[in-house]
C-alpha cells in the first residue's frame, strides 16, 4: 500500500486541535469523513513541503497548499463529506461559504492580527512562544504585515484609518453573520440534518477560535458566546471528533508531556548556550588582555622563559610602587 | 461621519420622501464602462424599478472618482450620495421601501448569503477576466478605461488601476488561477443559483427581492456584452432558468416601462460597440 497522506497544519492551543482556521478547517473535515491523514503538527510554516500551512502531500499529486483544493482532493479520493446532499444544500454550501468569506473571516483576521490589543497581548505572544528560536523573533511580525496588507486590499485605505467606521459597518456585518448563522442553524446538530459535511467544518473552523480563545479585546466574542446554539454546535463537534485534543485538562495532560519534552529539547540547548557564553566570556576577556599589552606572548623563546618577562614586568611594576 | 451625525442623517433620510429628480451616475455607456460596474450599475437600477421608485441615469466619465467608495454606481438623492447596491438597499429601506420584509429569518438568512456567493464569484471572476486577462486587457479594458482621457493620461490611469485589481487579486488568492478555472468557478456559482431558482418565478417565490436584482444585473450583463470569446456568455446559458429568468426580468422592469431604458440600451450598445 502506499503511503498515507501526510497533513501538515499548525500546532494545537487554546484549547483546539489547531489555532489556524485554515488549517482547522481540513483537519475537522478530515475528522469528518475519516480520511487516513498522517497529521504533523508543526510550529512553523518552513518545516511544511510548500512552505504554506496547511499543506496536503498527496500520494500523486504533489503538494497542495489551498484549503478549499485540499478538500476538493479529499473528496476526489472518495472522502466526500457532501455525498449525501441535495443539490440545493450543495448551493446553500457554496453560498454560506461565501458569506463566511466575505464577512466573518476578514473581521475574523482583524481581531486576531490587527486589533492592537489582541496582536499584542494575544497572537503574538502565542506565536513567539511556539514558533522556535530564531524565527520566533520576525515570524508574527511577518504575518502580522501580511494580514494587515490584505485587509487593506480588501477593504481600502478609508476602513483602516478610521476605526469607528470599521468598528460600526464591518464589525456589524460580522455581528449580523454570526446572527444570521445561527438563525440557519437553529436548534439542529449540524447545518444538514444529523451528519456533518463541509460547510460544518468551514464554519467550526471559523467560530472556533473566536470562541476558544482569550481575548482581551472580545466584542466580537462576546456576540458569539451570546448565541448559545452556535456555542454548543462548537463545544459538541470538539468533544465528539477531537475528544483528547480539545477541553482544558485532556489537553494539558499532552501538554505535559509535551512541555517535559520540549525542556528535555530545551536542556542540551540550555548547557550548549551556557557553554558558549562562558567560553565567549573567556574568549573575549582573553582577546582584550591581549590587544591592551597586559599579557603578551613573547615568540622565539621557550614556554617557561615565555613567562618570565611577565612575572619581571609585574616585579618591575611592585617595584616601582 | 461620527455615530450621532449618522443618526441624525439617517432620521433625515426617513423624512424626506423619495424626489423625482434622484439620479444614479455610472461611466459613459458607450465607450468607457466595463463588464463589472455595468452589471453593479444594472443591479441597482433593476432594485430601484423593483421598488419603484424613478431613478434616471447620468453618465459622467469620472463616475469612479466622484463616487464616495470609489466604485459605481452612486445615487444622488436630495442631498445625500450612497454607493453600491448594499449601502443603497439600507438607505431606500430606511426611506421605507424594501422588498425583503415579507422573508422570515431563515430566507433572510440564506439571501444574505446568496447574495455574497454572487460578489465573491461572479464580480470577481468579471474582474478577473477584465484585468488579468492579457488578451482581454489589451483589446477591451485598455482602450475603454482610459477613453474619455488624451494620451497618456489614459494609458497611466488604466495601468494604475489594473495594478490596483491585480494586487487584491493577490490578496485574495485569484492571482493563480488560470482562466479555466475561473470559468469552471463561474460553472459552479451558475449551477448553484440556477439549483437556488429552480422553477420558480423568482429566488423567493412570488416577490423580487435584492437577490433577483443583483443577480439579474450581472448575468444580463454577461449575456448580452461581447468580449473576445464567449465562454463566459455560454457558461450561464447552459441553465435555461437563469435565462429565461433574465428574460422575465427584462420584460418586466425594464421594457414594459421605458422603451429607451439603461438595460435595453446597454444590450444593443453593447452588442455593437464591444465588437473589436
Amino acid at each position: 500500500m502506499a503511503a498515507p497522506m501526510e497533513l501538515f497544519c499548525w500546532a494545537g492551543g487554546w484549547g483546539l486541535p489547531s489555532v489556524d482556521p485554515d488549517c482547522l478547517a481540513v483537519l475537522t473535515y478530515a475528522r469528518f469523513t475519516g480520511a487516513p491523514l498522517k497529521v504533523h503538527r508543526v510550529t512553523s510554516p518552513w518545516s511544511s513541503p510548500s512552505g504554506r500551512l496547511p499543506a496536503l502531500k498527496t500520494r500523486d499529486e504533489g503538494t497542495i497548499s489551498k484549503t478549499q483544493q485540499i478538500i476538493t482532493h479529499l473528496g476526489k479520493q472518495r472522502y466526500n463529506a457532501d455525498y449525501d446532499l441535495s443539490t440545493t444544500q450543495r448551493a446553500d454550501t457554496l453560498a454560506f461559504v461565501s458569506l463566511l468569506e466575505e464577512k466573518l473571516l476578514p473581521v475574523l483576521i482583524h481581531t486576531f492580527w490587527v486589533d492592537a490589543k489582541n496582536y499584542v497581548e494575544h497572537t503574538r505572544k502565542w506565536y513567539a512562544e511556539t514558533i522556535p528560536f530564531p524565527l520566533n523573533f520576525f515570524l508574527p511580525n511577518c504575518m502580522h504585515k501580511q494580514h494587515l496588507e490584505r485587509l487593506q486590499l480588501m477593504w481600502g485605505d478609508g476602513y483602516m484609518e478610521d476605526e469607528e467606521k470599521l468598528e460600526k459597518e464591518l464589525y456589524r456585518d460580522a455581528r449580523e453573520c454570526l446572527t444570521l448563522l445561527s438563525q440557519r442553524l437553529g436548534s439542529q446538530k449540524f447545518f444538514f440534518g444529523d451528519s456533518p459535511a463541509s460547510l460544518d467544518a468551514f464554519v467550526f473552523s471559523r467560530l472556533a477560535p473566536l470562541l476558544k480563545a482569550k481575548l482581551p479585546n472580545g466584542k466580537l466574542q462576546q456576540h458569539l458566546k451570546s448565541l448559545q446554539n452556535l456555542c454548543n454546535y462548537c463545544t459538541s463537534i470538539l468533544s465528539l471528533y477531537f475528544p483528547w485534543d480539545g477541553g482544558e485538562s485532556p489537553a494539558s495532560a499532552p501538554r505535559a508531556v509535551g512541555a517535559d519534552g520540549s525542556e528535555a529539547e530545551d536542556d542540551p540547548h540550555k548547557r550548549r548556550n551556557q557553554l558558549l557564553s562562558v567560553l565567549v566570556g573567556l574568549a573575549a576577556m582573553l582577546g582584550y588582555a591581549f590587544l591592551s599589552g597586559i599579557v603578551s606572548i613573547q615568540r622565539g623563546s621557550t614556554g617557561p622563559a615565555g613567562h618570565q618577562p611577565i612575572a619581571l614586568e609585574e616585579e618591575e611594576e611592585e617595584e616601582e610602587e | 461621519m461620527s455615530l450621532v451625525a449618522e443618526a441624525f442623517v439617517t432620521q433625515l433620510a426617513a423624512a424626506e420622501p423619495w424626489p423625482e429628480n434622484a439620479a444614479l451616475y455610472q461611466q459613459l455607456k458607450e465607450e468607457q464602462i466595463l463588464l463589472s460596474d455595468n452589471a453593479s450599475s444594472l443591479a441597482v437600477q433593476a432594485f430601484l424599478q423593483m421598488c419603484n421608485l424613478p431613478i434616471r441615469v447620468v453618465c459622467r466619465a469620472n463616475a469612479e472618482y466622484m463616487s464616495p467608495s470609489g466604485k459605481v454606481p452612486f445615487i444622488h438623492v436630495g442631498n445625500q450620495v450612497v454607493s453600491e447596491l448594499g449601502p443603497i438597499v439600507q438607505f431606500v429601506k430606511a426611506k421605507g421601501h424594501s422588498l425583503s420584509d415579507g422573508l422570515d429569518e431563515v430566507q433572510k438568512a440564506e439571501m444574505k448569503a446568496y447574495m455574497e456567493l454572487v460578489n465573491n464569484m461572479l464580480l470577481t471572476a468579471e474582474l478577473y477576466l477584465q484585468w488579468c486577462d492579457d488578451v482581454t486587457v489589451e483589446e477591451i479594458t485598455h482602450p475603454r478605461y482610459g477613453s474619455p482621457y488624451p494620451w497618456p493620461l489614459n494609458r497611466i490611469l488604466s495601468y494604475q488601476k489594473q495594478w490596483e485589481v491585480r494586487r487584491k487579486m493577490k490578496a485574495i488568492g485569484w492571482a493563480g488561477k488560470t482562466l479555466e478555472q475561473v470559468l469552471e468557478d463561474v460553472d459552479q456559482c451558475c449551477q448553484a443559483l440556477s439549483q437556488r431558482l429552480g422553477t420558480q418565478p423568482y429566488f423567493f417565490n412570488k416577490q423580487p427581492t435584492e437577490l433577483d436584482a443583483l443577480v439579474f444585473g450581472h448575468l444580463f450583463t454577461i449575456l448580452t456584452t461581447q468580449l473576445i470569446t464567449d465562454e463566459l456568455s455560454e457558461k450561464v446559458k447552459n441553465y435555461s432558468n437563469l435565462t429565461a429568468f433574465c428574460r422575465r426580468i427584462e420584460q418586466q422592469y425594464f421594457e414594459g416601462h421605458d422603451k429607451d431604458s439603461s438595460a435595453t440600451v446597454a444590450a444593443r450598445s453593447a452588442k455593437r460597440s464591444l465588437l473589436r
